[in-house]
């Protein structure tokens, strides 16, 4: 069941989008029979999911620096841009990798179970302004694909014995 | 003559200082000194925030600390300028130099344009010219709730600027309720006011909030904002001294 501050904000995000009333009582139906459900956005290019107040809060907790109209903050790995150089001042492989960039995918509100949401939340900016935690989840992922050059470059790290 | 157009797109590691994009790209290398006087145009946007570029010629530089747009493309002409009025003789060399403090290594995209200022009947050395604009522009900058008199300028390159100049103000908010005051050594020049709501790096001319501030050699500019708000929220400014002397 939600308490009343809960229904409160629902209420609030879902009239920063409609003035619609009706996926608020259809989160209210679906908890009532314990089914908790969320209202969410979900990335078009990643399909991971972004909190309720996204666009509510645009400009103020997300999407800074991205524009006046709400928009995915999914990073892409730009593969089509080299690796930059292995220089002096690299002191970790962990600098090196494809660049990455703020993939500006549209947004598509939609009710979904809490439990999908929170397996398949994106990691916002607001929560990794240094971009630490999001830059690892791509390396990860440049280094298993085919387009990446990581990996070559991970054996020259390697041979340089640094 | 024809101009010289240096476009490229590089990728900047992660926590690094790259000292000059130019010759990251060893086809440009021969383009770093410009071959005749000429007016400098640079134009840059990045793919994520975090990045920051200066930009010099010779011992000059003409854009300090600057923040750029991000943008999934290639920089919009004349939108996406960093500076169109710099002025370089022949021999200066040319340096963009870039700095990533994240986590992730960010691509720079950029254009940097030589039109050149004399004609064929050059027969080399210096010329008169133009004295620089010179630019800097930032964001995000935060702003917390409540606060009264922040100033956006404090210890920047170009809060002072040793020949007398005219000013020119650009800002951008990220959501509503920054109001911007400006003061020229204690005399406000500018109220209180709104600025544009577009959440981005400000485009000229779109994001003018400010123009034509005479601003006495030495002065100090005090860009204030005030966040009567009860959240925080950001700013992103760019300002252009057009120099009145060339130093």
């Amino acid at each position: 069941m939600m308490d009343d501050k809960a229904v409160e904000e629902l209420i609030l995000n879902v009239k920063s989008l409609t003035d619609r009333m009706t996926m608020v009582d259809a989160v209210l139906k679906a908890n009532k029979l314990s089914q908790e459900t969320v209202l969410a956005f979900q990335c078009s290019h990643s399909g991971l999911y972004y909190p309720a107040d996204y666009v509510r809060l645009w400009g103020r907790l997300y999407g800074i620096g991205l524009g006046p109209s709400p928009v995915s903050e999914s990073l892409d790995s730009l593969y089509y841009t080299e690796p930059p150089p292995i220089t002096e001042a690299i002191r970790s492989i962990e600098q090196i990798m494809h660049p990455v960039g703020n993939s500006f995918a549209q947004l598509d509100y939609m009710l979904v179970s809490a439990d999908d949401y929170n397996d398949c939340r994106l990691v916002c900016a607001h929560d990794d302004p240094h971009m630490e935690i999001r830059a690892r989840i791509l390396r990860d992922k440049q280094l298993s694909n085919p387009l990446s050059k990581l990996r070559i470059m991970q054996v020259a790290w390697d041979r340089t014995g640094r | 003559m024809q101009p010289t157009i240096i476009q490229d797109t590089i990728s900047v590691a992660a926590g690094a200082i790259n000292e000059n994009v130019i010759v990251s790209n060893s086809a440009l290398r021969g383009l770093l000194q410009s071959v005749y006087p000429a007016r400098i145009r640079l134009l840059a946007v990045i793919s994520a925030l975090g990045l920051r570029i200066d930009a010099s010629h010779g011992s000059s530089t003409f854009a300090a600390s600057c923040d750029l747009r991000v943008s999934a493309s290639t920089p919009d002409d004349p939108l996406d300028v960093v500076n169109d009025q710099a002025y370089t003789q022949a021999g200066e060399q040319m340096v963009i130099r870039a700095t990533n403090t994240t986590g992730a290594a960010i691509e720079l995209r950029y254009m940097l344009v030589l039109e050149p200022v004399v004609g064929d009947d050059w027969t080399g050395g210096d010329v008169e010219l133009p004295p620089d604009t010179l630019v800097m522009q930032r964001g995000p900058v935060a702003v917390a709730a409540g606060v009264q008199a922040q100033q956006l300028l404090d210890g920047l390159r170009f809060e002072r600027v040793n020949v007398p100049s005219i000013l020119t103000v650009f800002m951008t908010q990220s959501a509503t309720g920054i109001l911007r005051q400006m003061l020229i050594d204690n005399e406000r020049v500018a109220p209180p006011s709104t600025i544009s709501l577009n959440n981005r790096v400000p485009q000229d001319p779109f994001d003018t909030t400010l123009s034509g501030i005479e601003v006495p050699a030495n002065s100090l500019q005090l860009l204030q904002v005030a966040n009567p708000t009860g959240g925080s929220l950001n700013v992103f400014f760019k300002t252009k001294n057009n120099q009145l002397e060339r130093r």
